[in-house]
């Protein structure tokens, strides 16, 4: 009954493996173990009534019938031209990023611009992350003579790009020609893919070696060939070296290995499948051994310090569905959709997650489709690291979180690639499904690009470009959380930093610096809601209640205060004036980083923010205490632009700030996404 | 033209080769017994319970009960879906794995096949293959007075019967004929039902008990390969002859299916024949089998190849036939002197047929919520609702594909869904008391598009679509896209079950012959 999801004999994998290997493994050894098809059902009926001569001929014409009604193939020189196109294209997107750096991509370029062991030395002591994607970016740096933000990404694309073409062979080599190019369309689209190829982070590697293992390890058990077995060891161990969650993948492969060892256990190449398996796995352990003493002290370090895991790293925010910092099936199903489609505005996120029932669909439509035996590998693969991933994160909710199983998705993709184009034998419907496929895969890409999520994306770059559009020599830039420092020293080298602290705190409005102003750099989101933040803020509330707060604005996902040095200048609340100003709750589309904010030229310094807007009428309601007119604080914000900063009273603040502070509750976290700006309105 | 010898067959013509149908191929088609499936299926069907409990102890909480009405018609149909679950998964751990017999036995079988103005065409193989049977003695049982019919009895060598009246459809055709012949066995096989040469030889020992009254074997659907109605006809019917009529068996409670079944001539003739006033006598046959307490035997092993319904309406026609003799069995069955577990057996196959009322609560509920705003369920969120369905959901299904052996399908399911109507009017129509007629299931489907055979479907498909269009205009809440889903996922299920209906030009026959045409153009 599975005539619709096999191929019969001769179909296009044949012609590559004319030993009668590829539809089967070859330790299995006897009779290849496939499921009966319209062609062997055909055969079977001349069997069954003829013999003879007259047979042969009759067996060949109904071998051409049945043959006639399989899936189509796809040509070689379509599919090389398709895919070839799809990888450019994949390039051109990963390419072009319209966003700026956040925490962890600035943690990235600050390690990799010290000296190579100096830079081992920080990972071994600092860090919760293996060396290979950072020994990476470091010659990169180093070739290139420049830490400009293409370049730093450069990696992260190449490798993002280079999905598309192998999920092109993967596909091809495990089903078949179409499926691959179906896989390499949805890989050059998939939102999430083009969002970590733009990262300074080793996600995009992860992905890559995440599929390369599953193709290495499918065709290493189908073939035996040592060239397979040797680069599944390789991009195992490889895997260790740049995620240490791609152990999970690693581990979920050996479940694999170790279920059709046992299942085949009585077949004829079945020793031999056994020895290479372990020898080559051997191989992937003792490449991968050095890097476990590096995770063993990395982990130590981070445990004595009170980070490691008591607490959670810089997360990318919660959503509407109430992913990274809450447990559930939601938060699963958030993930998910990130998986799919990328990272999203939350209303965009809460009506992907209302669609749910769809799923069932899928359930529905796997009913009687018995996978074959790569189906299997990639499910294993796909499912282990995720089962892993939910099975941890219950016990440390923060790691509930589709990056840190980043591997699969390409798996994902081929899998859907595989459900498409294998849910017909029709031409037209594969096409036709694929396209549908593929134009979401687009929107919601376009719309993620575009309309860069809230819940994802941390506007540094602007607000550091209308910070640096006021700072002078002298002022003093605070920051929280701690690694914030990194993103404000990569777009302002020059600029004067130091970490909020009660005692910085205090002194803001106090200095003797020979600064007018002290600036407060905090993203809210990043900083943990316990311990010494509250402390901090409770010091900066007591600074805003003196008021010496000039102004404040917020941009998506940071909060910007600016301390006049000196003076008090706002003695009373005043009451908010202005439209659209930073303390007003924003829609999605108010929440799109303006053009013209681009900051691609603030690392060389402060004074060099492009886009600035001469011209701009000042704000009204500020009294300028400096040579500064107000207008110079809307650098980098084109005229009309929301956001503009206008004086806030002091109370509103302190009452803004103490409630954002507490952790969302998923149902309420559409509204919290607003907090930061919407609250302090109050 | 070239004589071959054929093992099973004996002489058969390349020239009758080429064109002969599948019902010739070897079945396409074993049962799956091995021990770790049936530990694996214990497994799933044990956590299956547990979730079950975990999703009706949140929902028959009183604190979830939105609007009245939507809530008793959720809870009802949710019950009875849980119920027929629950059925199910006890007649699959009950399954009965029987060793074929050593003994060969050979005895005297009157093979009789019933035909109905049936192509000649579709019934020679049938009168061949069981003219070959050892022991044999073929009878072909003319309702359709044909003379074709009886040229071809003439041409085989088998006995041609044509009663002198028709009253009684299939039943009565039958009765007339186990009147007219003495062997001590009686075969019956539909007229497009080609048996195995081992048809006998599998079925027979078993009759050496003397309390058993019928073996009954698969009714297997040889065109499932070549037709999609008759794949997914097939589909549905793979999950009962697989793992259910083995669990029946286990439990005693196998009923005769009509066809591919071999009866004691002794326990037939005690209950009088074969019930000629119901629309499935052989349902209510075996119910008064079981009820003397005779016993009856399913031999898992496809010893028959026969066509299923190639066209919509022809499918549309059977489903109605089966649902209503069903139905209308479910009084009898209450009124019976059966034990327990047959009587829950019989009660659990016969109401089945109400399945629909439950698929079309499910299919409004979306409707009212968008149209109306009403909604069975409060004070509950998306979340707790998917934590508390979602395993009980994804459970069901996977305990159903693997009890299906993979036999089961999307195609079985959404066939199902589509033509859920028909257990709507089958109810309606035994509760009014009103008789039906028997109609012979078509053996060649049509080529025609038949949008009348699944109109129900179609308009409930213009509701739902209605409905998500109208939601869609006026609200984005999070509420409404999930109604919407919903309703675009039933919308899904019930176009992919119409859709053979509606593109009748593809449909292809199982008694397909391969034209030179067709070879060149392959080629």
């Amino acid at each position: 009954m599975s005539i619709s999801t096999t191929l019969p004999e001769g179909s296009e994998e044949d012609e590559r493996y004319p030993q009668g290997s590829a539809p089967t493994s070859a330790y299995r050894g006897g009779t290849p173990r496939r499921t009966r098809t319209l062609g062997a059902a055909l055969s079977s009926v001349v069997r069954f009534s003829v013999a003879g001569p007259a047979a042969l001929e009759l067996r060949q014409r109904l071998q051409v019938r049945a043959t006639s009604s399989r899936r189509p193939r796809v040509a070689s020189k379509p599919a090389f031209f398709a895919v070839a196109v799809f990888t450019v294209v994949g390039f051109v997107l990963r390419a072009a990023a319209t966003r700026g750096i956040w925490l962890d991509e600035a943690t990235s370029i600050f390690e990799a611009r010290m000296r190579y062991g100096q830079m081992l030395s920080y990972l071994y002591r600092a860090d919760v992350h293996p060396p290979l994607y950072f020994t990476i970016l470091w010659l990169t740096i180093r070739l290139a003579h420049s830490d400009a933000l293409f370049l730093v990404r450069l990696p992260s694309v190449i490798f993002g790009a280079a999905i598309v073409p192998m999920a092109y062979i993967a596909g091809r080599d495990l089903f078949d020609r179409r499926t691959g190019v179906v896989a390499s369309l949805f890989s050059a689209l998939s939102p999430i893919m083009v969002w970590y190829s733009q990262d300074v982070r080793m996600y995009s590697l992860f992905m890559l070696l995440g599929l390369v293992a599953l193709w290495s390890q499918v065709m290493a058990y189908r073939t035996g060939k040592s060239r397979y077995w040797a680069v599944w060891a390789l991009s195992s161990a490889t895997l260790a070296w740049t995620q240490y969650f791609g152990l999970f993948e690693v581990f979920s492969q050996q479940v694999a290995f170790a279920w059709v060892a046992w299942r085949d256990r009585h077949g004829a190449r079945h020793g031999q499948f056994i020895r290479k398996w372990l020898l080559w796995s051997g191989v992937a352990a003792a490449l991968a051994l050095p890097v476990l003493p590096f995770a063993y002290h990395q982990f130590l370090v981070n445990q004595q310090t009170g980070k490691g895991f008591t607490t959670a790293p810089s997360q990318p925010g919660t959503t509407p569905l109430g992913a990274s910092k809450q447990y559930g099936l939601y938060a699963i199903l958030a993930n998910m959709i990130w998986a799919a489609w990328g990272y999203q505005p939350s209303r965009t996120m809460t009506e992907l997650g209302a669609l749910w029932p769809l799923i069932m669909l899928v359930g529905f439509l796997a009913l009687g489709r018995k996978p074959r035996e790569e189906t299997r590998f990639l499910g294993v693969a796909i499912a282990g690291p995720i089962l892993l991933m939910v099975g941890v994160a219950y016990f440390k909710h923060f790691l509930l979180d589709v990056r840190y199983v980043s591997g699969t998705i390409p798996l994902i993709a081929l899998l859907g690639a595989r459900m498409v184009s294998g849910i017909t034998r029709r031409t037209g419907a594969t096409y036709l499904a694929s396209g549908l496929v593929g134009v979401s895969l687009a929107g919601a890409l376009a719309n993620q690009q575009l309309n860069l999520p809230k819940s994802q994306h941390y506007a540094f770059r602007q607000a550091l470009a209308r910070v640096a559009g006021t700072y002078r020599p002298g002022d003093v830039i605070l920051y929280a959380p701690g690694g914030l420092n990194h993103v404000i020293k990569y777009y302002m080298p020059s600029a004067r930093t130091e970490p909020l602290t009660p005692k910085t705190a205090r002194n803001a409005g106090g200095r003797n610096t020979g600064g007018h102003y002290t600036f407060v750099v905090i993203s809210k989101r990043l900083v943990p809601t316990v311990g010494s933040y509250r402390t901090d803020m409770a010091s900066l509330i007591a600074v805003e209640r003196e008021g010496l707060v000039r102004s404040q604005f917020s941009v998506p996902n940071v909060h910007v205060w600016e301390v006049s040095i000196g003076s008090k200048i706002v003695k009373k609340p005043v009451p908010l004036t202005g439209n659209g100003g930073p303390s007003t709750p924003r829609s999605e589309e108010e929440e799109r980083e303006a053009p013209g904010t681009s900051a691609e030229t603030t690392p060389q310094g402060s004074s060099s923010v492009s886009g600035a807007t001469p011209g701009t009428p000042p704000a009204t309601g500020v009294a300028p205490k400096s040579a500064h007119p107000p207008v110079s604080r809307r650098a980098g914000l084109p005229a009309g632009t929301p956001g503009s900063p206008i004086p806030v009273a002091g109370p509103a603040i302190g009452s803004g700030l103490a409630s954002s502070a507490t952790a969302a509750a998923p149902d309420a976290a559409a509204a919290n996404d607003t907090s930061v700006s919407g609250q302090a309105n109050q | 033209m070239t004589a071959l010898e054929s093992p099973d067959l004996g002489a058969v013509s390349l020239e009758d080769a080429t064109t002969q149908d599948c019902r010739l191929a070897p079945p396409d088609w074993s049962v799956r017994d091995r021990l770790e499936i049936r530990w694996r299926l214990r497994l799933l069907i044990a956590v299956d319970l547990v979730v079950s409990v975990w999703y009706f102890g949140w929902l028959l909480q009183p604190s979830r009960v939105g609007n009245p009405l939507l809530y008793g018609l959720l809870i009802g149909a949710e019950l009875f879906n849980f119920l027929q679950a629950l059925g199910f998964w006890w007649t699959a751990v009950s399954e009965r794995h029987r060793a074929t017999p050593a003994a060969s036995v050979t005895a005297a079988v009157d093979v009789l096949i019933p035909v109905y103005n049936e192509p000649v065409e579709i019934v020679e193989p049938t009168v061949l293959a069981a003219s070959k049977l050892q022991g044999a003695v073929v009878h072909l049982l003319d309702d359709g007075k044909s003379a074709e019919m009886q040229a071809l009895a003439a041409r085989t060598g088998v006995h041609y019967v044509r009663r002198p009246t028709s009253g009684g459809a299939k039943a009565g055709n039958l009765n007339y004929a186990i009147g007219t012949t003495t062997a001590p066995y009686i075969a019956v096989v539909d007229c497009d039902h080609v048996v195995r040469p081992n048809f006998l030889e599998a079925t027979l020992p078993h009759l050496a008990d003397p309390q058993v009254a019928f073996v009954q074997t698969p009714q297997y659907y040889a065109n499932a390969h070549t037709n999609p109605v008759a794949r997914s006809s097939w589909a549905q019917q793979a999950l009962f002859f697989g793992r259910i009529a083995r669990g029946k068996d286990g439990l005693g409670s196998m009923f005769c299916c009509g066809t591919n079944v071999v009866f004691r001539r002794e326990a037939l003739e005690q209950v009088g024949g074969f019930p000629e006033s119901s629309l499935t006598e052989d349902f209510e046959l075996s119910l008064r089998l079981h009820e003397r307490s005779w016993r009856s035997v399913y031999v898992p092993e496809v010893l028959a190849s026969g066509l299923g319904p190639e066209d919509m309406g022809s499918y549309v026609s059977q489903q109605l036939r089966w649902a209503r003799g069903c139905l209308s069995s479910i009084p009898v069955i209450l009124r019976s002197r059966l034990p327990f577990t047959k009587r829950l057996q019989y009660l659990l196959s016969a109401s089945f047929f109400l399945s629909g009322w439950t698929f079309l609560v499910y299919m409004i509920f979306p409707v009212v919520r968008i149209f109306a705003g009403a909604q069975p369920l409060s004070t509950a969120t998306a979340s707790q609702f998917l934590v508390h369905f979602a395993p009980y959901f994804g459970l069901s299904l996977l305990t159903v594909a693997a009890a299906g052996g993979g036999a089961y399908t999307f195609g079985a399911y959404s066939l199902l869904i589509a033509n859920f109507w028909i257990h709507i009017v089958s109810s309606i129509m035994v509760a009014l008391r009103r008789r039906g007629s028997f109609v012979v299931t078509s053996k060649q489907g049509t080529r025609a598009r038949q949008p009348r055979a699944v109109l129900p479907a179609l308009m409930m498909i213009v509701v739902l679509v209605s409905a998500m269009a109208w939601g869609l205009a006026h609200s984005r809440s999070p509420a409404t896209v999930n109604n919407v889903a919903f309703a675009g996922l039933h919308t899904m299920v019930l176009l992919a079950g119409a859709w053979p209906a509606l593109e009748g030009a593809r449909l292809a026959s199982g008694a397909e012959t391969v034209t030179s045409e067709e070879l060149e153009s392959a080629a």
